[in-house]
Order: structure tokens, then C-alpha cells, then sequence
């Protein structure tokens, strides 16, 4: 079992709601649903070198994953980081 | 205003994420989380179903395509429905912003219900700047209706105050961790309202107070935010409010501040103003004001060149 913690504050809901404005709702759907099936022990950290094991635990194709990140990065979403890409939101994870 | 939401991962609900996925595609996982975060606003996650129209229009989801999305949750067991009220399943717990415990899913109190004993340890790391949070919860053999509010202190996290603001509003609160007799008080332990200091029947929020402080400051009446407080306090004594039950009984004072006591101000500021005007007029007013004379000649002469 896992779960992750999650911050809803106002900012942050300025931001998805800017990105939904700016992307649509698909592709900000697309990123809550990396957010979601990061592996728990990551923290929130997509990390570049575990992009080809997350495209296939996903479903989705490689350029999409970039291409959202991309876009996520672009939007205050995510931090770019040495090892890959950080989401904002997500404080810290732990198996329950 | 923050608050953090502990989320079941993926690997718990895939199926069901899969089939929603398989339906309505992306879109409907985007609309799933944006409802989702709405719910972990509202008081204690829920909202009517017949209120999601109201909902779509502040998520800005369209009302048909989140009532499509809500239906299909329902049916996939993402979202639960309750006496009229909608719940989400994959939400475990709820802290907000003042480190009280402010939501638990009833799975989550069920589960304390079932077992007897319960052992739970939460830790979150001191991150990347984020605050940490780090407490024990352990309950043996309690009715977790009884004994929730006693374990709830355990849970909360006190956040220093980060803006200017905050840090002014902190300083007309009580500070909690003294061992003050108000720190029982259920508005404390369930709410995470606490007490002014000049104005102790007031109970708030340290964001609701920078919310009423920046109100007054917007409407330019910043420096009547005392006489408002004074007003409550007043209303407050003549109740005399039996806080020995719910929180909820407690009235909304972000509500009074911020709607009749700030109209009333803005009303009496205004007239305050007028008078003003009208007993100590301006030179230039008075040389451009029309003699009442000069007035009467003009009419005069109107009214005999039309005859």
C-alpha cells in the first residue's frame, strides 16, 4: 500500500487552473496521472533515468511524457532538478 | 491557505483509474483531481450532489462533463455518495493549513473502528523548505468518536508564519503550546480557531484574520478594524454562546467581519465623510457655488422673456 501527500493551497490551484487554461484539461490530466503512478518512494521525482520504465508502466508514448513535463515545467507545476523533474505540490510519500 | 492531502497511490486504485482512463480519457482524470481538490476545501470533504452545478462553475469543469465524470466515479467506486453528500474514496486524510485535523475519511475511521489497536506512524521529512510533520497516533481499544479530539493535538503541526501579513496577524492571537486553559476548547483542538488577545470572545483562524485585515485594508477602512472587533466582542457577550459541545455552534466571525460589521463601517465612514464636507466646505467650493440672488434674477428673467 502507498499513498502520497499531496498540498492543495491557493497558489497552487492558480497554477493548475492557469495550465488547464493554457493546455486543456487532457493534459493536465495526463500529469496528475504521472503524479499518481510515480513510484512512492520517489517523492514526487520523475527521474530521466526511469523515463522508458514510466512510459511503459503508463501507457503513454516517450515524446508524451516529455512533452508534458515540458509543459508542466513551463507552468510552475514542476522544478527541473539534475536528476529529472520535481512536482511542486507533492511534500513527501510514504508507505502505510 | 494550504492544506495537505494524503492520496491512496495509484497502485491501489488502478483498475479503477483504468477504466475511467479507458472512458473518458486524460480529461476525466483531470476533472477526477480537480473535484477532488475542491472536496478537500469544503468542510469535511463533502458536497451535495445537487450543489456540483455551483461546483463546476468555481472548478470552472463544465456542468455536464463533471456530472458525466462524477456519475462514472460513483459507478467505478472513486467517489462515494452518502445521504445526498459526495465523498472521494482515494482521499485518506486532510490536514489544513492551521495543523488541525480537519478531514478523515470514514474509510480511514473505519478502519480505527475495526481494529482494535492501530499504530501509525507519520513522518514527513524537512524538504526542500517544507515544513515537517512528524506525529504518532496510537489508539487502544477506543470508541474513535470519544477520543478523536484528544489525538488530534498529536497530529497538529504548527507552521511558522511566512508573509508580512501572518506575521501581523500572529501577533494578535494567543499562541498555543502554554498549557492555557482555552487550548481544550474544541474551537482549538477540532478547528484550529484560537482566541485575540484584546478580544477573547473572538475566535479565528490566523488566515482568516489576514483575510479580514486585508478586507478592511481593500475598502480602506483599515484603521476601523479595531472598532469592528469591538462590535463583535459586544454581540458575542450578549449571546452567552455554551461552547461545551460542537465547534459548529460557534458563529461565523469571518462572516460577521467581513459582511454587516464591514458594510456598517463603510456606511458610517461614508456619512462621516459627507458631514465633513458639508460643515467645513473648501474656498473653492464656495466661490464656485451659485449665489441663491443671482439664482432668482436669472429665473426672473426667463420667466419674462417667455411671456
Amino acid at each position: 500500500m502507498g499513498a502520497i501527500w499531496v498540498r492543495v493551497s491557493e497558489e497552487q490551484s492558480n497554477l493548475h487552473k492557469q495550465f488547464v487554461i493554457k493546455n486543456g484539461i487532457a493534459a493536465f490530466g495526463l500529469l496528475i496521472w504521472v503524479k499518481l503512478r510515480l513510484p512512492v518512494a520517489n517523492c514526487g521525482l520523475v527521474k530521466k533515468s526511469e523515463t522508458n520504465l514510466l512510459t511503459k508502466y503508463l501507457d503513454i508514448k516517450k515524446s508524451q511524457l516529455n512533452k508534458v513535463l515540458k509543459l508542466g515545467c513551463e507552468g510552475g507545476l514542476l522544478i527541473k532538478e539534475p536528476l529529472g523533474y520535481r512536482f511542486c505540490d507533492v511534500f513527501a510519500s510514504k508507505e502505510s | 491557505m494550504s492544506i495537505w492531502v494524503k492520496l491512496a497511490a495509484a497502485d491501489l486504485t488502478d483498475i479503477k483509474f483504468s477504466r475511467l482512463i479507458d472512458i473518458q480519457g486524460m480529461e476525466g482524470v483531470g476533472t477526477f483531481h480537480t473535484l477532488q481538490k475542491f472536496l478537500c476545501t469544503q468542510i469535511e470533504g463533502l458536497v451535495r450532489y445537487e450543489e456540483l452545478a455551483t461546483a463546476s462553475r468555481i472548478i470552472r469543469v463544465s456542468e455536464v462533463k463533471l456530472l458525466a465524470t462524477v456519475d462514472l466515479c460513483l459507478e467505478l467506486g472513486l467517489l462515494t455518495k452518502e445521504k445526498g453528500f459526495i465523498y472521494s474514496d482515494t482521499v485518506c486524510e486532510c490536514l489544513d493549513s492551521f495543523n488541525s485535523l480537519k478531514l478523515q475519511n470514514r474509510k480511514y475511521v473505519k478502519k480505527f473502528r475495526e481494529k482494535s489497536v492501530v499504530k501509525e506512524d507519520v513522518s514527513i521529512e524537512k524538504d526542500k523548505g517544507c515544513v515537517s510533520l512528524t506525529s504518532n497516533l496510537i489508539l487502544s481499544n477506543l470508541n474513535i468518536n470519544n477520543n478523536i479530539n484528544s489525538k488530534v493535538e498529536e497530529f497538529t503541526i504548527l507552521t511558522p508564519p511566512e508573509t508580512e501579513d501572518e506575521i501581523e496577524a500572529e501577533k494578535h492571537l494567543e499562541t498555543p503550546g502554554e498549557g492555557k486553559a482555552w487550548e481544550k476548547d474544541n474551537r482549538w483542538v477540532s478547528a484550529g480557531w484560537r482566541p485575540m488577545k484584546r478580544f477573547p470572545l473572538c475566535w479565528l483562524k490566523r488566515s482568516d484574520l489576514v483575510l479580514v485585515i486585508k478586507r478592511y485594508t481593500d475598502a480602506e477602512v483599515q484603521h476601523r478594524v479595531g472598532a469592528a472587533f469591538r462590535v463583535v466582542q459586544g454581540t458575542l457577550e450578549g449571546r452567552k454562546l455554551d461552547m461545551s459541545g460542537s465547534f459548529a455552534k460557534y458563529p461565523s466571525i469571518v462572516g460577521w467581519l467581513t459582511g454587516y460589521v464591514l458594510s456598517d463601517v463603510l456606511r458610517s465612514e461614508t456619512e462621516a465623510s459627507r458631514l465633513k464636507r458639508v460643515s467645513d466646505p473648501t474656498p473653492v467650493q464656495r466661490t464656485n457655488y451659485p449665489s441663491a440672488s443671482n439664482f432668482v434674477n436669472g429665473l426672473v428673467k426667463s420667466v419674462a422673456r417667455s411671456h
